[in-house]
């Protein structure tokens, strides 16, 4: 356990670590949303990350932090989907909960939510069928681009070039060009 | 992989978007990035200023479309969604049936048959004199029946006896009228498709929350909380309506009918919404119908003979005016009328002449 530094280089070398975690911790908490799709669950992978990562360190040298420490998180990832499968939660749920207080939609936002709706379901018209399809196992069935590649018998790579596709038509559709 | 896993295109549009930030932003929404991925991504992301932007502006994007429902793919549907120019197709009951069916098909093909067997069944009485995207439909419990019915949505509505609701959704609002009797509402979320309940000249809105609505038979109407945040208003015709928000379970917010606007306004008959906190523990005694007790603290007889006869098929009519302002406090079983009427007798200056097999009169002890 005892590193060879000195008490005092070893408190600083303590420090860069925690730094290092604090310049990580907003992409790691981008990795872990990403798998988790739970902002509670997404926090409490980063904060064990930083723990286990912390501890790893004391025991010995690492040579990529950075690597290391998406390791560590994606570990904590699977070991909770081993646990229990569990439902995307989409990101409309964080939004209701910071209304609970007026509990309501003003009139306006009712309004900007509803054209926004409009024109997002003009442009899921345009896609082609399979466009369709992998959207919306993706989006409402919440299965990954690997279990969807699986049920149409294509790649993980190539539900993703799909994925992209649709995005950029989405986003090529809603900033108006 | 590495850097340069998605190349970006050389012939780039006008703006000068890089095209690779599609690419990457389907890996971060594959649900199974790995690692590795990950860290090519960083290293992608943090070689370009501009990366950095394209993607915030992307994920900012993003986020707002998640938001919104998917709809079904046409492809599965066998309707063409572009010959439907309803823009709130998904939220009828065909868009319910379509959503079902695409939702559990994989999963719980059961449920579906179920749910068939449920409407084949007459468990709701369907008027069809409406429009693609709004539907009213009753539904009702008869004397001494207790019903749950799950709505289009996913919410829940628990219906004690002789109750009925009317249920019309349409894209924009999930109403609700309690036209008789007692519901407990389940509500799922959906924070822009408000949940309204009207009762009495009363209204509650909800978000994924939990509250019991009872109308009198004097149309007094008490909502109580059980779970999440409520919003009570109070129509008043013209005239704007009181609004109290109900946050802490087990509040209890009672509204008197108000029938007659002006009339009630003249005579500074003003209406109210008076909250008061029922009990701690709001299963115990509001919600104490759904486990087929019936718990009374201090209502009036008469108030509690509607409660008791409401389970049973046989009723107790008050026929002594004396009796009918004392409070009654007790628990009964629901539909066991017997139990409740001896139990009435012995405490209360009435007795009970049985007139038919389910009629039972009280009258006066001295009469």
């Amino acid at each position: 356990m005892d590193r060879p530094d000195s008490g005092n280089n070893q408190d600083i070398a303590h420090d860069e670590t925690v730094n290092i975690l604090q310049i990580l911790r907003a992409d790691i908490y981008a990795f872990c949303i990403a798998r988790v799709k739970d902002h509670y669950l997404a926090e409490e992978i980063v904060q064990e990350t930083c723990v286990r990562y912390l501890k790893a360190w004391q025991e010995g040298d690492i040579e990529n932090p950075r690597g290391y420490v998406f390791r560590i998180a994606f570990n904590l990832t699977i070991n909770h989907f081993r646990k229990k499968k569990i439902r995307a939660i989409d990101a409309d749920m964080e939004m209701d909960e910071a209304k609970i207080p007026g509990a309501e939609v003003s009139p306006e936002e009712w309004l900007r939510y509803k054209q926004f709706r409009d024109r997002f379901n003009d442009l899921f018209d345009d896609l082609s069928d399979r466009q369709q399809k992998i959207f919306y196992l993706r989006r409402m069935e919440d299965l990954t681009t690997a279990e969807i590649g699986q049920k149409y018998n294509i790649s993980r790579r190539m539900v993703q070039k799909y994925m992209a596709q649709i995005m950029k038509h989405f986003h090529k559709g809603l900033s108006g060009e | 992989m590495g850097m340069n896993m998605f190349k970006d295109r050389k012939k780039r549009q006008n703006s000068d978007f890089p095209e690779a930030a599609y690419e990457w932003l389907a890996l971060l929404e594959a649900g199974d990035i790995t690692p590795e991925e990950f860290e090519s991504y960083l290293e992608w992301r943090d070689s370009d200023p501009c990366h950095v932007k394209a993607m915030e502006e992307l994920q900012k994007e993003w986020r707002e479309i998640c938001k919104v429902p998917v709809p079904q793919p046409r492809a599965w549907s066998g309707v063409r969604h572009s010959q439907n120019n309803s823009k709130g197709r998904n939220w009828g009951f065909a868009g319910f049936i379509a959503q079902l069916q695409s939702r559990v098909i994989y999963r719980a093909g059961m449920a579906l048959a179920l749910i068939g067997i449920i409407v084949g069944a007459g468990l709701y009485q369907y008027i069809s004199s409406v429009t693609e995207i709004e539907k009213t439909r009753v539904y009702s419990s008869a004397r001494a029946e207790m019903k749950t019915i799950t709505l289009d949505d996913g919410s829940t509505v628990h219906l004690n006896a002789q109750s009925r609701i009317t249920v019309n959704y349409t894209g924009n609002e999930r109403n609700i009228t309690l036209e008789q009797g007692e519901a407990l509402f389940e509500v799922s979320h959906n924070p822009v498709r408000p949940f309204l309940v009207y009762a009495g000249n009363g209204k509650v809105q909800a978000i994924g929350t939990q509250f019991n609505v009872k109308l009198m038979p004097d149309f007094n109407v008490m909502v109580t909380l059980v779970e999440g945040v409520i919003r009570i208003t109070q129509n008043m015709g013209k005239h704007e309506g009181l609004a109290r928000i109900l946050k802490i379970p087990g509040e209890m917010a009672s509204l008197r009918p108000f029938l007659d606007t002006d009339k009630d306004m003249a005579q500074e008959n003003l209406p109210e919404i008076k909250i008061t906190q029922h009990s701690s523990n709001p299963f115990q005694d509001v919600l104490s119908w759904r486990e087929g007790k019936l718990v009374f603290q201090g209502q009036r007889l008469d108030n509690v003979l509607y409660e008791i006869n409401r389970h049973s098929n046989h009723r107790i009519l008050l026929k002594s005016k004396k009796a009918i302002d004392m409070p009654v406090y007790a628990v009964f079983n629901a539909g066991d009328w017997r139990g409740a009427l001896s139990a009435i007798v012995k405490s209360y200056p009435v007795k009970a002449v049985q007139v038919s097999n389910d009629e039972t009169h009280l009258v006066a002890e001295d009469e």
